[in-house]
């Protein structure tokens, strides 16, 4: 118990320091730049509490946004996906997904696509909603949307093969 | 008694989040509160510190690059210095007065730069205890870059002219006329001046600067040449748009411009217009 308390301590750490010192830097086209702190957000273990992972989720953003600069729309948007995983993880993968991390899921492939697609591109527009805060760049908003999914997605992937437990 | 108890816990979930969102949306929109300033100060404090130490092993990979640039700067300013000391050879170097200068120029080093958000801010190594303080204007080597924002001791943070809802008074250069100049959140190195009647005739290539009429930017800082415009079919205003002199994605070193008579010509204008009520 302990040690898993730790273990997700860790990541929440770890997940802060690699987006600031790492990714917040790549500009890619100029405007883009991948979302990896939602590996933290994504990988929660499914059975720990919602209200923990609402807490962090809420802290994760916060401390991003304050080390951007930037007006707090990390922090919302955090906080919406952290809030709405749940219904997130019934649309993916049924009423009850058959493990509770992503590590040991013996579930289709392509649910888990989904669920991962699917978390991040609600937890992009919701970003970019907050942060150009105008319906007239609504084109801007789909742009930086798309684009930042696409490559948090395939970030995420990575990281998710290079970090899964060989059976 | 037990019932409120039982709706708290059943619905503790909702209620954390309905909380921390109200949170959240307090911290993003609070912007000339009491509560921002010490959270945007906090923020600078322990971003400037921490991205001052990787700025520091970051600038030794492009020092090449700076170099060359702070020459091609130096020469242009000796270049400018020689000229003034020409038309003015009646005056020799030592009576001129530093106190009487308008304007009071110092350097600072960027510790941290963005350019891909909607809203860009800057973070300069020098605070208040450099004798910077808030709404003092921010120039780089090719022309303006920002207005300070907030400052601590040793950092400032400074709102960059890739910010929107941000308008900045400019001209173009030789004609006079004025017009207001602003990001669209598209492109860094582009920006749109408005405002500019069309009865003046302009031309692709001509130089924007600041107009000087504000207490913001002093007058004829370069800012960017025409590269587009359109005369609209209805409405008396052209539609140009400009490219930046400057390099906002790539910055180092900026000047600190100090307008002496600011508070001067705040105070004036503040009489006039409560004058005019």
């Amino acid at each position: 118990m302990v040690q898993d308390s730790l273990r997700v301590l860790l990541g929440f750490f770890v997940a802060i320091i690699l987006q600031v010192l790492i990714f917040d830097n790549i500009n890619l086209f100029g405007f883009s730049c991948p979302a990896v702190y939602m590996f933290f957000i994504i990988n929660f273990r499914f059975d720990n509490s919602q209200f923990a992972l609402i807490l962090l989720g809420f802290l994760l953003g916060f401390a991003l946004d304050v080390f951007q600069n930037s007006s707090g729309a990390i922090t919302i948007a955090t906080l919406l996906i952290s809030y709405i995983r749940p219904m997130v993880i019934r649309f993916s993968f049924g009423v009850i997904p058959d493990s509770n991390t992503l590590f040991t899921m013996n579930s289709r492939l392509g649910n888990q696509l989904v669920y991962i697609g699917l978390m991040i591109l609600i937890h992009q527009f919701f970003l970019q909603s907050i942060a150009y805060f105008d319906v007239s760049h609504i084109t801007l908003i789909l742009r930086n949307t798309l684009v930042n999914t696409a490559l948090t997605f395939i970030l995420l992937l990575a990281t998710l093969n290079l970090t899964k437990k060989k059976n | 008694m037990q019932w409120i108890l039982n709706i708290l816990i059943q619905k503790r979930n909702l209620l954390l989040f309905l909380f921390l969102l109200g949170i959240g949306v307090i911290f993003s929109s609070y912007r000339s509160s009491y509560h921002q300033t010490k959270l945007q100060r906090l923020g600078i404090i322990i971003s400037g510190g921490v991205f001052k130490s990787i700025n520091k092993s970051k600038s030794y990979l492009s020092l090449t690059e700076s170099n060359q640039s702070l020459l091609t700067e130096n020469s242009a300013l000796h270049q400018e210095l020689l000229k003034y000391r020409q038309a003015e050879n009646s005056i020799s170097e030592t009576t001129i007065n530093p106190e009487l200068n308008d304007y009071l120029v110092r350097s600072a080093t960027v510790v941290k730069n963005s350019y891909a958000k909607a809203r860009n801010i800057l973070i300069i190594d020098k605070g208040t205890s450099e004798g910077i303080l808030k709404d003092m204007s921010v120039v780089g080597p090719n022309g303006i870059i920002g207005i300070i924002k907030q400052t601590s001791n040793h950092f400032s943070s400074v709102i960059s002219i890739l910010y929107q809802d941000f308008r900045i008074n400019a001209k173009i250069q030789g004609i006079g006329a004025f017009g207001s100049l602003s990001w669209e959140g598209h492109d860094p190195t582009r920006m749109v001046l408005s405002d500019v009647s069309i009865i003046n005739t302009i031309s692709v290539g001509d130089t924007i600067e600041t107009g000087g009429m504000s207490a913001y930017f002093p007058k004829g800082i370069p800012i960017g040449t025409i590269i587009d415009f359109e005369t609209p079919i209805s409405g008396g205003y052209y539609n140009i748009e400009v490219s930046l002199l400057n390099n906002l994605t790539d910055l180092e070193h900026v000047y600190i411009i100090e307008n002496k008579k600011r508070s001067e010509f705040i105070d004036l204008q503040k009489k006039s217009e409560d004058g005019t009520r």
